[in-house]
């Protein structure tokens, strides 16, 4: 357990220089290409021994071993020496980037990656209410994405690659004349988040297979008609333990009473204060680095606000704003870090995490889950 | 891979085992230019060997729109400059700010720190910043803030907060509004009415505050760094023994409370208290109403009429009282506040205090009756 939050700490007196034919001791200097690789112990006395060991070319040989594939399907994975927290690996190479037709309104962050919509103190302080017209685009955007992500879902069976569900999302939403929101947000590189067992969310797709016993999530966000519409589900891959399904009721559990609390005048920072008692009867914890979030013409914007208990949110609900809420559970301890990639955010202690969302409409009486499931309650109260 | 006309990179310096779980202090350091904010720090840097300081110079005010920036990490061994990157991972849907993300990333990639001081530059208002850095403390973030520093010059102070010009807002007031201690710097040069003149004026504006004189910045770091100012009860006590004064307002009877006034214009800086007697249950969620229909929405609920919207900037507010035999402090900046039981002090205050430091309120008496009849306190 904890295995990676422990490894920083090298007792750097004993490691001796990585520099060819070097008598000295190395310092606390590392070499950043192998920190970046995941290789560990590459420390060097000074930065001169460290060039001459690179323009030899010795140590340049550690980085090489590192990189290429060897499995000759070309899968591996790109960070080999990577302290991963369970046992989860990424399997690269990614396929490549997916086209949207010229056809379809885009983003503003689409090209260049950067929501810049986004970046406005307004658009992240102030909620923004919505008019009729805007609610009604709202209402169709969760629709299709709805659509989008149950056909995705669908097609979740052992042996189906993320990146196929990656392909089945993206043309989905193509069809319906939307854009993927993910696709290049902040340089995402795919279509839709896959998260596997101990990905807490924002899993990129990639040659892995689904496996018996697996969970995972989609979220699944689509851009139409200048709107965002925002959802995902954990589902099970095949027949799950115990644990695993027990992890995925809690969670909607937590989602579904959160839910019944919005309406006028609630507060935002008291749906942390309900979930974190259900999550934690149930022997589970709360996610605190991901919020939930505004969501209409910016795909993230006001409010946000966490899923955890104590918390200074402010701000109450009004009739017209639209939101996610979007609890992250974890089996196991709520700490999360990143993979290499920056974007893959898994548990500390690697073990499985779940989570659901839904985007809301706050109603003059309670709220309308614009993202519900056909067969599931759509008006509160 | 790396080619051979590439550039070597720069080794980089391993994390040195310090816990995981220790979170790292952050101080704001803010005052009017020339008040003596790099002289302190200095002092600071050269005070403290052997601590890993960085420092991190000021612009941070918009930190919405950081992508980039450069921070100075000062240590024992000299000075350096990092650049800050920001992680997706901790941007995308997090409240985390990319100012405070990008700092832990800094400090996981270099090793911790062991405080982190931010300059800001002297026209900039250490509020949005200070309320950014409190929020973000829940997020399991390896930061929290510690307090805000205001440096005052004991010569030019006084000038320069009655400062005034049409359409033009007076930063160093924000800055005293928020500060959690103040070092009125330059004790050498003042003579003792400038002195004088300059206490005064800082207890009218923020009557909270406790304030120390300084030389050169020379002042025992105890009362600067590691004040937990934002969490720690002790420092109200202190902080609340200042406004035993009634009011001196003339027209003014109501003995329940002090306010005070800085040159006259409604637009200024001010402060009001209220004198807060054990509440009971409906009482404390009714205060917490209050605050936060003001604080979030500018609107004062009263009992009698229709609410109230205003246009008050309420800086600062702070606050202890009791309820049900227990003790509550509130704390807030901007539109960020918290309520928290606190235990401890043995004797459980009889009358609590609620303070507010802000703009547009005038002496408050407004904001402070509405309070007292939605509390349904008596007035004496």
């Amino acid at each position: 357990m904890t295995a990676t939050t422990t490894t920083t700490t090298t007792t750097t007196t004993e490691v001796p220089c990585m520099g060819v034919d070097c008598p000295n001791t190395a310092g606390k200097l590392e070499c950043p290409t192998c920190v970046k690789l995941g290789i560990k112990g590459s420390f060097f006395c000074s930065q001169d021994c460290f060039k001459r060991s690179l323009l030899g070319k010795t140590h340049k040989l550690l980085h090489t071993t590192a990189g290429p594939p060897v499995d000759p399907s070309g899968e591996h994975d790109p960070w080999p020496f990577f302290t991963y927290t369970g046992s989860l690996r990424p399997a690269y190479p990614l396929s490549p980037r997916r086209e949207v037709p010229e056809s379809i309104p885009k983003p503003d962050y689409w090209k260049d990656g950067i929501p810049k919509s986004e970046r406005s103190f307004e658009v992240q302080r102030n909620p923004r209410i919505l008019n009729k017209q805007e609610i009604e685009a709202m209402r169709v955007s969760c629709r299709l994405g709805r659509e989008v992500l149950d056909i995705a879902a669908a097609a979740i069976a052992p042996g189906v690659t993320t990146d196929e569900l990656d392909k089945i999302v993206h043309e989905e939403t193509i069809k319906r004349g939307a854009y993927p929101s993910p696709l290049n947000y902040r340089d995402f590189p795919k279509s839709v988040c896959t998260s596997v067992n101990e990905v807490i969310c924002h899993g990129i797709p990639d040659q892995r297979k689904l496996r018996e016993g697996d969970i995972v999530n989609l979220d699944v966000s689509l851009y139409y008609n200048g709107f965002h519409a925002d959802l995902n589900e954990t589902y099970a891959v095949g027949k799950i333990d115990e644990e695993s399904q027990h992890l995925i009721d809690t969670t909607r559990k937590c989602l579904d009473e959160a839910i019944a609390m919005c309406k006028p005048g609630a507060l935002f920072r008291d749906i942390g204060k309900l979930i974190e008692p259900i999550a934690k009867a149930n022997g589970c914890s709360v996610v605190r680095s991901y919020t939930a979030h505004g969501v209409n013409q910016n795909f993230h914007c006001a409010p946000t606000f966490p899923h955890y208990a104590k918390n200074k949110s402010p701000g109450a609900m009004k009739p017209g704003m639209t939101f996610t809420i979007e609890p992250m559970i974890n089996s196991g301890v709520y700490n999360d870090e990143h993979w290499p990639d920056n974007w893959t955010a898994v548990t500390r202690d690697g073990k499985r995490s779940a989570q659901f969302e839904e985007t809301l409409l706050v109603t003059e009486t309670g709220v309308e889950v614009l993202t519900a499931r056909k067969d599931r309650k759509r008006f509160y109260p | 891979m790396m080619e051979d006309d590439e550039e070597i990179p720069e080794l980089l310096e391993a994390p040195t085992g310090h816990d995981y779980n220790v979170r790292v202090p952050l101080t704001i350091l803010t005052g009017y230019l020339g008040a003596g904010k790099t002289t302190l720090l200095n002092y600071i840097l050269t005070e403290n060997h052997g601590r890993r300081i960085a420092v991190i110079m000021n612009e941070f005010a918009d930190t919405a729109d950081i992508e980039s920036r450069t921070i100075n990490v000062s240590s024992d061994t000299g000075l350096t400059e990092e650049v800050l990157e920001l992680a997706n991972g901790c941007l995308c849907c997090s409240v985390k700010d990319s100012g405070a993300a990008a700092i832990e990333k800094l400090m996981q990639k270099k090793g911790k720190f062991d405080y982190i001081l931010l300059e800001t530059t002297g026209v900039a208002d250490p509020g949005p910043i200070a309320a950014m850095f409190w929020q973000n403390e829940e997020l399991a973030s390896d930061i929290y803030l510690d307090g805000v520093v205001c440096v005052i010059d004991s010569v030019f102070g006084v000038k320069q907060l009655e400062e005034r010009r049409e359409g033009w807002v007076n930063e160093g007031l924000r800055q005293l509004a928020c500060a959690d201690v103040v070092l009125v710097n330059k004790t050498d040069l003042a003579t003792p009415s400038q002195l004088t003149s300059v206490t005064t004026l800082i207890a009218q504006i923020n009557p909270t505050v406790p304030h120390f004189p300084t030389q050169r910045g020379m002042v025992t770091l105890d009362h600067i760094l590691g004040l937990r100012a934002y969490e720690r009860l002790s420092m109200l006590p202190t902080v609340f023994t200042s406004l035993g004064v009634p009011c001196e307002d003339d027209h003014c009877h109501d003995a329940s409370h002090v306010h005070s006034h800085t040159s006259g214009h409604l637009d200024d800086v001010s402060s009001c208290v209220l004198k807060v007697p054990p509440l009971d249950a409906v009482q404390l969620s009714r205060l917490d109403e209050f605050i936060r229909s003001l604080l979030w929405d500018n609107v004062l609920l009263r009992v009698d009429a229709a609410e109230l919207k205003t246009d008050f900037e309420i800086l600062r507010c702070k606050g202890i009282f009791s309820s049900d035999g227990k003790q509550f402090v509130l704390q807030g900046v901007r539109n960020i506040y918290d309520i928290n039981e606190v235990n401890g002090e043995e004797d459980a205050m009889a009358n609590g205090k609620v303070a507010f430091i802000g703009r547009g309120f005038g002496d408050g008496r407004v904001l402070i009756q509405c309070l007292q009849q939605y509390l349904n306190i008596a007035s004496p």
